[in-house]
């Protein structure tokens, strides 16, 4: 009895400490279980269903029969596609320039801090206002870019509207919005370097390309994994940028420029079970994509790794 | 003597508990009762009002702007006229509309009174507008021979009446008259006269003969009127079981529709992205098909235009209609209120509905009415056009038939895929969803 007192009394200064952060942390968790946890599994439940709003009357459950239409449907290959796409545009050329970007920003004595201003700014902006604006720049007739074109000679363009440059022109406008934040992210990381290690790589005759392949970008490393993950997750989750550039006319119903070119996997979900209301399909294709952005997070996780035992 | 001063982990504590509490309390469950399907007539919210309080209707406007922008007056008519009433609006563009209205269908609120279009009967008929059989049967102003026959037979749904019409919209062939004149030609009757016409005008990238949608809805439309052309009305069989677009009339709207951009070339291809209003207003296209709606920014334009009803094999245009819907769960007293603001609104706006926003008015008198007559001959071709107007296909499965239809026909005008291997695939897919219910 005593023992159990002395170990109660013992326990009772942490365990005082664990209540109160528990009841801090309480209010966050509860709208973190009622409003992400439990639509998660709920999600994975009308997955299996035909959940239909309108009909909720002849809710039964079907078993795979939402999944199995993935295969079938010629929209989810076209979605998965543009999805990846747009997913490896953004992050090779996205990455690389954020990463030129910051070492511009951390060498640069002069003007850095306007220059990570500029560069922060379409990351803060919202991105109905993005789109907008960016569908008035690639506007065939009397956009921006199509004055600019005419004014020099070439032929203007609906790049929105054409096949060949609707996602490309899409990428840019990720880029643009995503350049900045992935720079700052990687020029903190720089800025923990020891500056030390250059002058030595310098001393020992290492140039530029070596300083930035021995020194860098191994030290970068967690960063670069971070930064990478986010983009990627982001990537493939883009709806709303996509949608204001290329979808929304006159009626339709999945967007995605005429031809689906720039549809995406989220828009796809969004379509099926907020507009043709098959809310069990629709939850289906996001357990899907979960699933993929699962995988790609641990192969990334494999390949690049974290490097912090480094 | 103790020190009382409140420690930091004290505070924590305090704040944590506070914290916890005032997230308890707001996801506490609401003391009001919100009326709920098959309470309607029993909850607060729908007890006959006393002579000092005031009735809030709620009113989804769908249309919105510009047209959205004068329904909206016309309701501030109707409110000035009764201070009893608190009629909240809320005007809105359709796809917003109705992603509410499928919301509001799950979870059984909604509005007293909302404007829609016939083929969302279909969907929505018994889920959230309700039946007015009863309203009509029994009200002295409102009867069927006072309408249009087009648009009041399609407020109806497997016998019952849901809505009062207030017009019909449609597509029919503007043109430019000056552009004409200067040319020396007359407006087009058929489509062999159009295709020569139009032809004449086009000097490509800046002058266009006619514009062609390519994508989402208005390829859908225009493929659905030009098929009408073509001696088929409407895309299913009478009872709404199967498809029967493809056929001789099918393939030979799509191909017509082709044929203005790539073989004819009298309409800019989806690649330019020519604006068509633009070009239009501006003089750089000679004829525009469009619909109703398009009236307010020819007028803004101040363009000398017209319209001209022109066929090929037979007369047909592809329209629809706005009407006024009650849903189900506006309660006795809300209901017969909405009715009459409703009622009020077409019986005494349907001309100025006419004049201003350019749809034609359901009701006849208002198709009579001497400041109607004077938009002739500029609506003209609309109000002939108006007996042969063909609706979208009014089966619950609507949305899902117009998404393959608009994605299918879109295919052919991008050189994907060819006429008769779209209308092909998009008939079994029609098919299919027509035998699977919702």
């Amino acid at each position: 009895m005593s023992i159990f007192r002395s170990r109660f009394r013992l326990r009772s200064e942490s365990g005082r400490e664990a209540l109160t952060a528990l009841l801090f942390m309480l209010p966050y968790l509860i709208i973190f279980l009622v409003w992400e946890i439990a639509p998660f599994f709920f999600g994975l439940w009308i997955s299996f269903t035909n959940y239909n709003l309108l009909h909720l009357n002849t809710l039964k459950f079907v078993g795979l029969e939402n999944y199995a239409k993935v295969f079938t449907d010629e929209l989810v290959g076209t979605a998965f596609l543009n999805t990846v796409y747009y997913a490896g545009g953004l992050v090779v050329i996205g990455f690389i320039l954020a990463l030129i970007l910051a070492m511009t920003m951390n060498s640069t004595r002069f003007g850095s801090k306007f220059l990570k201003w500029v560069c922060f700014i379409p990351y803060i902006m919202t991105i109905s206002a993005t789109g907008i604006i960016w569908k008035r720049i690639y506007a065939g007739q009397y956009g921006i870019l199509a004055q600019i074109f005419k004014a020099v000679g070439l032929p203007s363009l609906a790049f929105l509207n054409n096949s060949g440059t609707a996602m490309p022109a899409v990428i840019v406008v990720g880029i643009w919005i995503g350049i900045g934040y992935w720079a700052l992210i990687l020029m903190a990381g720089l800025q923990n370097i020891p500056k030390e290690l250059y002058e030595a790589a310098m001393i020992d005759g290492a140039g530029k390309w070596g300083q930035l392949r021995f020194i860098t970008l191994p030290l970068l490393r967690p960063i670069i994994f971070f930064v990478l993950t986010i983009a990627i997750i982001g990537s493939f989750q883009v709806f709303g940028l996509v949608t204001t550039l290329t979808g929304g006319g006159m009626g339709e119903v999945y967007g995605g420029n005429p031809g689906y070119h720039t549809l995406t996997i989220v828009m796809l979900i969004y379509a099926q079970a907020f507009k043709l209301l098959d809310m069990g399909y629709g939850a289906a294709l996001s357990w899907i994509l979960f699933a993929i952005i699962m995988v790609v997070t641990l192969l990334q996780m494999k390949f690049i790794g974290f490097g912090w035992e480094e | 003597m103790k020190n009382k001063r409140l420690s930091r982990r004290d505070f924590l504590f305090v704040a944590g508990t506070a914290a916890l509490g005032t997230a308890i309390a707001a996801c506490a469950p609401k003391t009001t009762a919100t009326p709920a399907a098959g309470q309607a007539e029993n909850t607060p919210a729908n007890a006959p009002t006393k002579a000092n309080e005031i009735m809030e209707i709620n009113f989804w406007n769908g249309v919105g702007p510009p047209e959205g922008t004068l329904l909206e007056e016309f309701v501030y008519d109707y409110q000035t006229k009764h201070p009893e009433l608190k009629i909240n609006q809320w005007t809105t563009d359709w796809d917003p509309f109705y992603t509410k209205i499928r919301t509001v269908a799950a979870e059984g609120v909604g509005p007293d009174l909302c404007v829609t279009h016939p083929n969302y009967l279909a969907t929505y008929a018994d889920i959230v507008f309700k039946p007015i059989d009863d309203l009509v049967s029994v009200d002295k102003d409102i009867k069927p021979e006072l309408f249009n026959q087009v648009p009041w037979d399609a407020c109806f749904r497997n016998g019952k009446q849901y809505a009062i019409p207030m017009d019909a919209h449609l597509l029919c062939l503007y043109y430019n008259i000056d552009l004409l004149q200067k040319a020396g030609v007359n407006p087009p009757q058929s489509d062999n006269d159009l295709v020569e016409v139009a032809k004449s005008f086009t000097k490509s990238p800046d002058q266009w003969g006619i514009n062609t949608w390519f994508s989402g809805n208005g390829i859908y439309w225009t493929w659905l009127a030009y098929m009408s052309h073509y001696g088929q009305k409407g895309m299913l069989n009478s009872d709404n079981t199967k498809a029967v677009f493809n056929n001789d009339a099918g393939a030979s709207a799509l191909q017509r529709i082709y044929d203005n951009i790539y073989t004819d070339k009298f309409s800019p291809g989806p690649d330019l992205g020519v604006d068509f209003a633009t070009a239009f207003s501006q003089q750089k296209m000679a004829f525009c098909y469009d619909g109703t709606w398009m009236k307010f920014t020819w007028d803004a334009a101040k363009l000398n235009y017209s319209s001209v009803m022109f066929t090929k094999q037979q007369p047909g245009t592809w329209g629809n209609s706005h009407i006024f819907v009650f849903p189900r769960l506006g309660g006795a007293p809300k209901t017969q209120v909405a009715w009459d603001m409703a009622k009020y609104i077409v019986l005494n706006h349907s001309v100025d509905w006419g004049l201003k926003a350019g749809h034609v008015p359901a009701l006849k008198s208002a198709d009579q009415d001497p400041a109607y007559l004077a938009t002739m001959p500029q609506m003209q071709g609309f109000v002939d056009m108006l007996p042969y107007l063909v609706y979208l296909p009014r089966v619950p499965q609507q949305e899902a038939i117009g998404a393959e239809m608009q994605g299918s026909l879109s295919s052919v005008l991008r050189k994907e895929v060819s006429v008769k291997d779209a209308l092909k695939k998009s008939e079994a897919k029609v098919n299919q969803l027509l035998a699977t219910p919702l």
